[in-house]
């Protein structure tokens, strides 16, 4: 680093003490206080060197051929060096030998042409620190214009250097912030537009004020001028329009909402959009303005639709196939065996149709307990004398097959000789998850209060068999013939029954 | 008058293009003690209905694939002959989802025997009431 010279304050020699500043130069003259001009004679030459020893600046004088004749006091105190060190060419000993070749070679043209010379060059101080100087010398020429003298000027420009290092560095600097700002703003804007998805901002009210390049494809939106400033739940179709102003109102309090909704492209080409609406937050954490990024999923919606098209084909062919088997087992069956047999074929079968119903309307992945207990008691219940209660569980399609003919079984037995068969008894069906050592149980309680007192059955059933079976068909189950009436308890593990 | 036994035997149309189960809803109308009359298809049953001016009840299948949409067809009964009443069953929807024409029942696939001659005894009771 470089380091400044201290600047002398202006010392003076005693001897011009008494008058230095009592009078002074004015073009050539010399005045006094009074503004009197006095005689060439009465200038005093301690004025002179006075002045010069001064000077704020290092110079020195040179004859016309460049033997220095004359250094002024601050380039002593400077270099530290003495007149007769520094005499004719001395001065090369204070020159950076790195950058002296270039002084000489400049400095011997100019005495050769006689043109001013201008550089700036190092300087070595007493301290041994060199220090950048912009030096000036110009000649000076007799009546002839003959250069009869040079006269040398060096200042100390550290700070100066300093100051523009500084500013190239600054300068530098920007340069680099504004490249990394631009490769930064280059690699959003090219992920941005290289994002299928439709990525746009919406301003609090609304209203579109930003549309991604892939986004603007994806809308078939040739030009954003034509969508800008648009309240962007209008673009909507149906349902997502008053879905699209809910997501915007969550946005608003901070919160994201994702939705799926209808809309047509600016082209007018229908399509189905997953949209996903968030808040974008200010530096002081408020939401100022909204992302909203939809996803095209028309061949997704499509696809649900030709499945949920296929599963309801399939239920209405099992049920019509579970119906034409009910009558084949009539037609071949009806003179062979009672009529509460075949009557009995015929409403487990209905049961079954029932557990198949439930599972339709889940593409067959999963039914809720409360909804199969539901389809399968409905047709018994004659006046809100079942009660369903328990926590919203889902099971598998095996287990919901399995559930809807285990509870088909315990609602005959009931309407034969249980609760169901007198006017005034009732069925409460209660299920809980139990935790069992980190595992979950399904706990399923049929209770039968104001019927008969129950009888264990003298003969052992196929419905006596399903309901012994349980819930996975592997038992687990437990039934009290009392007099207040049949109790039926049976648990499974519950990722057994959510197996499909 | 809600009796359990008609006093004469009812006629019952049977609208049915299903053969197997054509039979069975018939085996099932005359073991409850009514007259089976049956249709293969709905332009039998137009034709059945407008000369046979006994018949009350009718049993239709919506699940019938040939001409109109079933449910279409039991509306026309309706206004045609207001008079009739009119049960219902089919395999691909759920009562819920279905228009029904006023005073009639529906009963899913499979349908329970027991259920829709209780049905038709019910209806039997307002004919003759």
């Amino acid at each position: 680093m470089l380091e400044a010279m201290s600047e002398a304050s202006g010392q003076i020699d005693g001897g011009a003490t008494a008058d230095f500043g009592g009078t002074y130069w004015w073009h050539g003259e010399r005045i006094n206080d009074a503004g009197v001009i006095l005689a060439a004679s009465q200038i005093d030459s301690a004025d002179y060197r006075a002045i010069v020893d001064n000077l704020p600046t290092l110079c020195w004088i040179a004859n016309a051929d460049g033997y220095i004749t004359w250094y002024n006091r601050r380039w002593h105190e400077y270099c530290g060096t003495t007149p007769a060190q520094m005499e004719g060419w001395g001065w090369q000993s204070v020159h950076d030998p790195a950058v002296l070749p270039q002084v000489m070679e400049s400095w011997t043209a100019s005495i050769a042409s006689g043109e001013p010379f201008e550089m700036v060059f190092p300087l070595r101080g007493a301290d041994g620190v060199f220090r950048p100087f912009l030096t000036r010398i110009i000649p000076v020429r007799d009546t002839a214009g003959t250069v009869c003298r040079w006269v040398g000027n060096n200042i100390d420009i550290t700070r100066q250097i300093l100051a523009q290092n500084d500013l190239r560095q600054a300068q530098q600097d920007l340069q680099a912030a504004n490249a990394s700002l631009a490769e930064r703003q280059g690699f959003l804007s090219s992920v941005l537009s290289a994002s299928t998805d439709c990525i746009k901002v919406l301003e609090l009210d609304g209203t579109l004020s930003f549309m991604s390049e892939g986004g603007m494809e994806v809308m078939e939106i040739g030009d954003f001028n034509a969508v800008r400033g648009c309240p962007w739940p209008d673009l909507m179709k149906d349902g997502g329009v008053g879905l699209a102003k809910d997501a915007i109102d969550a946005a608003r309090e901070g919160r994201s909402t994702v939705f799926e909704a209808a809309a047509d492209t600016y082209a007018g080409r229908p399509k189905w959009w997953s949209i996903s609406v968030s808040p974008i937050r200010g530096h002081d954490g408020r939401v100022e303005r909204i992302l909203s990024v939809s996803r095209d999923i028309t061949a997704l919606h499509e696809a649900r639709e030709r499945q949920d098209l296929l599963n309801g084909e399939l239920a209405h062919r099992l049920k019509n196939t579970l119906s034409v088997i009910q009558a084949i087992a009539n037609q071949t069956l009806g003179s062979a065996v009672n009529r509460d047999a075949l009557a009995s074929f015929g409403s487990r079968l209905v049961a079954l149709s029932g557990a198949h119903d439930v599972l339709t309307k889940q593409s067959w992945a999963a039914a809720s307990i409360a909804d199969v207990a539901g389809g399968v008691l409905g047709s018994f219940d004659d006046g809100a004398r079942i009660l369903l209660s328990g926590p919203d569980v889902a099971i598998g399609a095996r287990a919901t097959l399995s559930l809807s003919l285990l509870l088909h079984e315990l609602a005959t037995n009931a309407v034969k000789y249980g609760a169901l068969s007198v006017t005034d008894g009732s069925v409460e069906l209660l299920w809980t998850i139990e935790h069992e050592g980190g595992e979950k149980i399904l706990s399923l309680s049929w209770c039968e209060r104001g019927g008969p007192p129950a009888k264990a059955p003298s003969r052992r059933g196929f419905g006596s068999r399903i309901i012994r079976m349980g819930l996975t068909g592997a038992g687990g189950t437990d039934i009290k013939y009392e007099d207040k009436g049949l109790s039926f308890h049976a648990v499974a593990p519950l990722d057994q029954l959510q197996q499909s | 008058m809600g009796q359990s036994t008609p006093l004469r035997r009812h006629p019952v149309l049977v609208i049915e293009d299903e053969p197997v189960l054509r039979l069975d809803a018939i085996d099932m109308v005359e073991k409850a003690g009514f007259e089976a009359v049956e249709a293969l298809d709905v332009a039998d049953a137009i034709r059945i209905l407008e000369t046979r001016t006994d018949i009350r009840i009718v049993y239709m299948d919506l699940d019938m694939p040939r001409g109109v949409r079933g449910i279409e067809i039991a509306a026309t009964i309706r206004n045609r002959w207001p008079p009739i009443e009119i049960i219902l069953t089919a395999a691909s929807f759920a009562k819920a989802d279905l228009d029904l024409p006023v005073r009639s029942e529906f009963y899913p696939k499979p349908v329970q025997h027991a259920d829709v001659i209780a049905a038709m005894r019910r209806m039997a009771g307002h004919v003759d009431g």
